[in-house]
């Protein structure tokens, strides 16, 4: 069973509907991320979890009960907030023990429970600080031991990794993935970055003008997006819009608007004549010399085969970017990874032939959506 | 330090001076005026004497009207605040329909014109048959004082973002824990500053008092109104200044110890 569940939730503040029809869940233990671009509800959706906005329809179950409309001070649930929200009077260890206090523990063992919070998030030895003595990263530290020094049944993250730096960050991720695993406490993460959504989750919602468009774990997000938004917004691709032609031996055929035909492998089927969007990762793209020998055989004038031209190179570290013409109006980058500098073979300027398997270009109806950028 | 003053710091001292000689100068000159021997005021300085504010012993209806004046501002402040916390804290808080018109209508005695609203308060008063009393006027003051207290609140819940609430109710504080472990405490400031405010413009008001005194509350300011009907001299001098300072310290406390921005 599931241990949260979010029921075809909607919310409206005054004439704007911030949450439509949402619907997502998770298992007990699990950690689901809400990703989706600035503005599409995130914030709302995680603040009705919590309890301190109430639905306008739809319901939310916690472990079994229906919670929609208790208050939030009787739903015993973490939070933590995007600007961290601590308490400026009370030092690290009141802020941390404040929960424990409304819980009426003892003094002793208040003390043991919010040390041993202290020490999982490795500020041991601040306790004594106020929040304006601290860093950005151990005022977020100090907000998730405060949620989880309560031994919440569930634990919500508002975009905790946002206000770090990178380095930072990437050290947070891990630890809050640990901690989250350690205490096996359901964990709904908001961000609005899909790679971390990949990296820390075992579900992905992807949201988008307050509604839930996809939701899976992050393999089938990332693999098989249901939506053009999600295949926009999941992983860096190219998108070619265009619209979509007959079925060839398995695959679906699409001509682009700038009429370049391509096969690719259709989510759902598509009817002929309908717009459509091909979505083809960045890592999957071929660029070789046009005159260089087939490695593996494949038909050199066989379909998903162009000639273009390498218009700029960008040296990642430890992969190029070639962002290559194709066409008049396309434009395509292919990301190959390198072992070192001297791996990369084509310059500036240089005539490519660019090709990619059809199995690896997503073909998927395009939902009429404000352009997104394909970064 | 003052080699490096430049000349633009030093204009920008001179003008301060200006507006400081501006505002406190007429204040400066009663002051000087209570310790001055000379029988009138104003009058040249002749000599130095406190035997003006000795005075003060032997005018009893002046120490009544101080006692009047500090209950009334008690009150005034006390209640404007029990009503004035609340309402600051959900204007800051809640988004509301017509807020604006709302918010105009709490601070309206900030700009109404004392005379009408004592005048208004005063047909009030009659309509509903009551009599003028001192509680009357206590509450009557603390009509007009409340917009204080609410400004001084708002100033501070500003950068007091709501999620610091939220959070506390996350970890099982209900409303009334939230108000007095997390609001109360973090706006205390805010609070002091609204209630001395408050207090204050109570202690100051004339116009809203004239119009409902009785013998039993006759403030300091009805008081001083009275006797420089018939005289003034340095005696009423040195009752002013007495009230100039007394406000001047609390201003300062609210500015500079409590750190409560009221003016901007
Ligand atoms: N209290 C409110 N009253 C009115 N509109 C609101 C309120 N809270 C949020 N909204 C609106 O609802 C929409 C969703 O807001 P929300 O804060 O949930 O977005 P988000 O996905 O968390 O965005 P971000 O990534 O920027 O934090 C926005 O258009 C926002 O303006
Ligand atoms: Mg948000």
């Amino acid at each position: 069973m599931n241990w949260l569940e979010f029921r075809n939730v909607s919310k409206q503040f005054s004439g704007h509907l911030a949450v439509d029809d949402a619907s997502f869940s998770a298992q007990e233990g699990e950690i689901i991320c809400l990703v989706g671009p600035s503005g599409c509800g995130k914030t709302t959706a995680l603040r009705m979890i919590a309890g301190f906005e109430t639905p306008t329809s739809g319901e939310i179950w916690l472990g079994g009960h229906e919670v929609s409309t208790l208050p939030a001070h009787k739903r015993n649930i973490g939070i933590t907030f995007q600007n961290y929200a601590l308490f400026p009077h009370m030092t690290v260890a009141a802020n941390v023990g404040f929960g424990l206090r409304m819980r009426k523990f003892g003094r002793e063992e208040s003390r043991a429970k919010v040390a041993a919070a202290l020490a999982m998030v490795r500020l041991d030895g601040l306790d004594a600080r106020y929040p304006s003595q601290l860093s950005g990263g151990q005022q977020q530290r100090v907000a998730l031991a405060r949620a989880i020094v309560i031994e919440p049944v569930m634990l919500l993250l508002d975009e905790p990794l946002s206000n770090l730096d990178a380095m930072l960050r990437e050290e947070m991720r891990v630890e809050i993935k640990e901690i989250q695993s350690r205490l096996k406490i359901t964990t709904v993460f908001v961000t609005h970055d899909q790679e971390e959504a990949l990296t820390i989750s075992d579900r992905i919602a992807v949201m988008q003008a307050g509604q839930v468009v996809q939701e899976g774990t992050p393999v089938e997000v990332f693999e098989r997006p249901q939506h053009s938004f999600v295949a926009s917004f999941i992983g860096q691709s190219n998108l070619l819009r265009g619209v979509a032609a007959a079925e060839v031996d398995g695959h679906v055929g699409m001509r682009t608007h700038s009429g370049i035909d391509l096969h690719g492998r259709p989510i759902k089927p598509i009817e002929p004549g309908t717009p459509a969007l091909a979505v083809i990762r960045h890592s999957r793209v071929r660029v070789e010399k046009p005159d260089s020998p087939d490695s593996d055989g494949s038909d050199k004038a066989g379909p998903n085969v162009f000639s273009g031209r390498v218009e700029l190179i960008n040296y990642l570290g430890d992969s190029v970017q070639y962002v290559c013409s194709l066409g008049d109006a396309e434009r395509i980058i292919a990301t190959v990874a390198i072992a070192n500098a001297a791996d990369i073979a084509l310059a500036a300027g240089d005539d490519v032939r660019i090709s990619w398997p059809a199995g690896d270009c997503l073909v998927v109806a395009d939902a009429s959506m404000p352009d997104q950028d394909d970064d | 330090m003052s080699a490096r003053i430049s000349l633009g710091s030093a204009g920008a001292i001179a003008w301060l001076v200006l507006i400081y000689l501006f505002v406190l100068g007429p204040a400066a000159v009663v002051i000087i005026g209570s310790f001055n021997t000379a029988t009138s005021f104003p009058s040249d300085f002749e000599g130095f004497t406190f035997g003006w504010y000795a005075q003060l012993g032997e005018h009893p209806e002046f120490l009544d009207a101080l006692f009047v004046s500090i209950q009334i501002g008690a009150i005034a402040a006390f209640v404007g605040s029990v009503i004035g916390i609340p309402v600051a804290l959900a204007l800051a808080r809640y988004d509301f329909r017509f807020k604006g018109m709302i918010t105009a209508f709490i601070m309206a005695p900030l700009i109404l014109p004392q005379i009408v609203l004592g005048m208004a308060m005063l047909q009030l008063l009659t309509a509903l048959q009551l009599p003028a009393t001192f509680l009357g006027l206590a509450l009557i003051h603390a009509v007009f004082v409340m917009p204080y207290v609410v400004r001084a609140m708002l100033s501070c819940l500003t950068g007091l973002s709501p999620s610091v609430s939220e959070a506390a109710a996350s970890l099982g504080a209900n409303a009334w824990q939230r108000f007095l472990l997390i609001t109360l405490p973090i706006t205390r400031a805010g609070i002091m500053a609204g209630f001395i405010f408050a207090f204050i413009m109570s202690f100051i008001n004339l116009p809203l008092s004239l119009f409902l005194t009785t013998p039993t509350s006759t403030t300091l300011p009805i008081r001083m109104f009275a006797y420089m009907e018939s005289q003034i001299d340095p005696f009423i001098a040195a009752v002013g200044s007495l009230t100039v300072i007394a406000v001047i310290a609390g201003s300062f406390f609210i500015e500079k110890i409590l750190k409560v921005r009221l003016l901007a």
